[in-house]
């Protein structure tokens, strides 16, 4: 039923632009070392600070590296976070949230005390903090982003399990002899699947303005390796001499996100009974 | 009064998760504080002095008593005390990010009025656009924008910096408007979706029907109670200020509680990070029940249930 329903998603405007810049985030950050021209790290210290030409598309760095090629590398760091740290955060909110939605009780205080706490922290502030006491680097950012983003997934699915739990099938199912984690993982859980959905598609837009802000601070992808936070964060230093150093990853960022966002946004549209 | 004692649980989790910072990154604070140089006897005696010898859950204990009493510790890095520190930066904080939010809430409640009254029209689809957009740019890059375009080629701002008093107002104009877009985005977007849902009440349509004038309607009935949905949400819009603070003041130099914190993580300094956050944290705890406050004031089925 939901992939009838699904048939639809990229059909508007909004949904062919979203659908564009993911297929392309998705081509560069697969068939990277075919598009990029030249390998990321590698300097070339006559060439520094080149306005965008024929032989450099967008211009070069301060130590003369190619902003595209960095570009086309810094695609599949923005996917792997978006991807590893969104099925991290599922498996824990799926975890979570449905233990808390079925079992009531002191289980569910708990886990709601849990919930509460982490939302307490503005969510930036939260992986900034994690950061900082796992120490910098790419795996890192997976857990950290995944330590805050669950609690979406969480709230959502025990609020579907709080009503899915007291409809009659789970009471013939209970009486039928099937077990607890029978009836919540093969037979609650798909029903509630859909608005976890959209909070992932919306997660993965959350896990990227992370990445690129703990690359931005220095915490996050360590140089030389480029992702677009840290090639923005460098920008930022030559942001009047070199604009274009800024302006593109910048861009890559915000467009990336946008269509994460538009896809999230047409998700609910889509998934929506009501509609 | 209830919903402060609710916070207590949660506070107490929040001083827990700060303290776990300190205890996970640094094996050893005092080797970090000292430096590497320090001989072994040193590093024990501050050990020692700082209690880091004894049990964790004394350690914990000790935190959160004298976080109680103002204590945060004091910086590796300059050995200022922590909490003087923070209460001395955030006049800087507080009043951008009031100011971000004023002009937030000025200008995207407007705009998603305008867009709900023109629903599927030229405007209201430019608008949803733009308020996506604004979603989507992430505070960094829109203040690097701002400062290139309006502070570089335009020449018409500052590029950075803070001057206390009214002849600093220039250097406002930037920041506030790198933090205000993500939220006026959010309550653009709000306002235009409540006020929808309010459009298709059977009470508008008596009011309607009594012959009220349309912007009677408009303002006194329809956005008084969409306003309520905005209200509610106003705490999650609070904490992109809060974060978004943090990367603003950095980009323009702004000498508030989030340039602390950005300081704090190109020195290591752990008890200024933690300060820092443990306080972000409270403060955002505090402003989302002065909203819940807000909201039963506003809503009054609420008011009359409890």
């Amino acid at each position: 039923m939901i992939h009838h329903k699904l048939k639809n998603l990229f059909n508007t405007p909004p949904g062919y632009f979203s659908g564009a810049v993911l297929l392309l985030v998705c081509v560069m950050a697969t068939l990277t070392p075919w598009l990029a021209p030249q390998a990321p790290n590698a300097t070339d210290l006559y060439q520094s600070l080149q306005s965008p030409s024929a032989q450099h598309w967008l211009g070069t760095d301060k130590f003369g590296r190619d902003v595209y090629s960095r570009l086309v590398y810094g695609a599949r760091v923005t996917l792997l976070v978006g991807l590893i740290s969104q099925s991290l955060s599922l498996v824990i909110g799926i975890a979570l949230g449905s233990l808390a939605g079925y079992l009531k009780g002191w289980v569910d205080d708990l886990i709601m005390w849990l919930i509460n706490v982490v939302w307490s922290f503005p969510a930036l502030l939260f992986v900034i903090a994690v950061t900082m006491a796992i120490g910098p680097g790419i795996v890192t950012v997976y857990v950290a982003v995944a330590l805050v983003s669950w609690v979406g997934v969480a709230r959502i699915v025990r609020g579907q399990f709080f009503v899915e739990r007291e409809k009659p099938y789970v009471l013939a199912l209970r009486a039928r002899g099937a077990t607890h984690t029978r009836i919540m993982f093969r037979h609650i859980l798909p029903n509630v699947l859909s608005p976890v959905i959209v909070v992932v598609s919306l997660g993965f837009a959350g896990a990227i303005v992370a990445e690129a802000g703990l690359s931005f601070l220095g915490l996050g992808i360590q140089p030389p390796d480029p992702s677009w936070g840290s090639m923005l964060k460098d920008g930022y230093a030559y942001f009047t001499a070199a604009p274009w150093l800024a302006l593109y990853p910048g861009l890559a960022i915000t467009l990336t996100v946008l269509a994460f966002n538009l896809l999230g946004d047409r998700l609910r549209e889509v998934l929506d009974p009501k509609t | 009064m209830k919903r402060l004692l609710q916070a207590i649980p949660v506070l107490l989790g929040v001083s827990l998760i700060t303290y776990l910072l300190i205890f996970t990154v640094a094996a050893n604070p005092a080797r970090l504080a000292l430096g590497v140089r320090a001989d072994q006897a040193t590093v024990e005696s501050m050990q020692r002095e700082l209690g880091l010898l004894d049990p964790p859950w004394m350690q914990y204990g000790r935190f959160v008593w004298k976080a109680l009493h103002g204590d945060l510790g004091r910086s590796f890095s300059t050995g200022e005390a922590v909490a003087p520190a923070i209460w001395q930066r955030f006049p800087a904080t507080c009043k951008l990010g009031l100011l971000a939010l004023a002009l937030s809430l000025l200008l995207g409640i407007p705009l998603g009025l305008v867009s709900a009254i023109f629903q599927n029209r030229w405007i209201d689809h430019l608008l949803r656009v733009l308020a996506l957009l604004g979603i989507s740019m992430p505070s960094f890059f829109l203040g690097i924008l701002l400062a290139w375009w309006l502070g570089y080629v335009l020449n018409l701002t500052p590029l950075s910096g803070y001057l206390p008093g009214w002849e600093g107002w220039p250097y406002y104009t930037l920041p506030c408007l790198a933090l205000s877009l993500g939220p006026t985005a959010v309550f653009s977007r709000l306002t235009r979706s409540s006020v929808l849902d309010v459009l298709h009440a059977d009470y508008i349509l008596a009011a309607r029907a009594r012959g009220l004038a349309s912007w009677h309607v408009m303002l006194k009935h329809v956005l008084k109670n969409a306003l309520i949905p905005v209200i509610t949400t106003m705490g999650s819009s609070l904490a992109a200020l809060l974060a978004g603070t943090f990367f603003v003041e950095y980009i323009f130099n702004w000498p508030g509680i989030g340039l602390l914190a950005v300081d704090a993580i190109s020195n290591y300094d752990i008890p200024m990070l933690q300060g820092t956050v443990l306080f972000a944290a409270l403060l955002f705890v505090f402003a989302n029940i002065l909203v819940d406050v807000a909201y039963t004031w506003a809503d009054p089925r609420i008011r009359l249930r409890t």
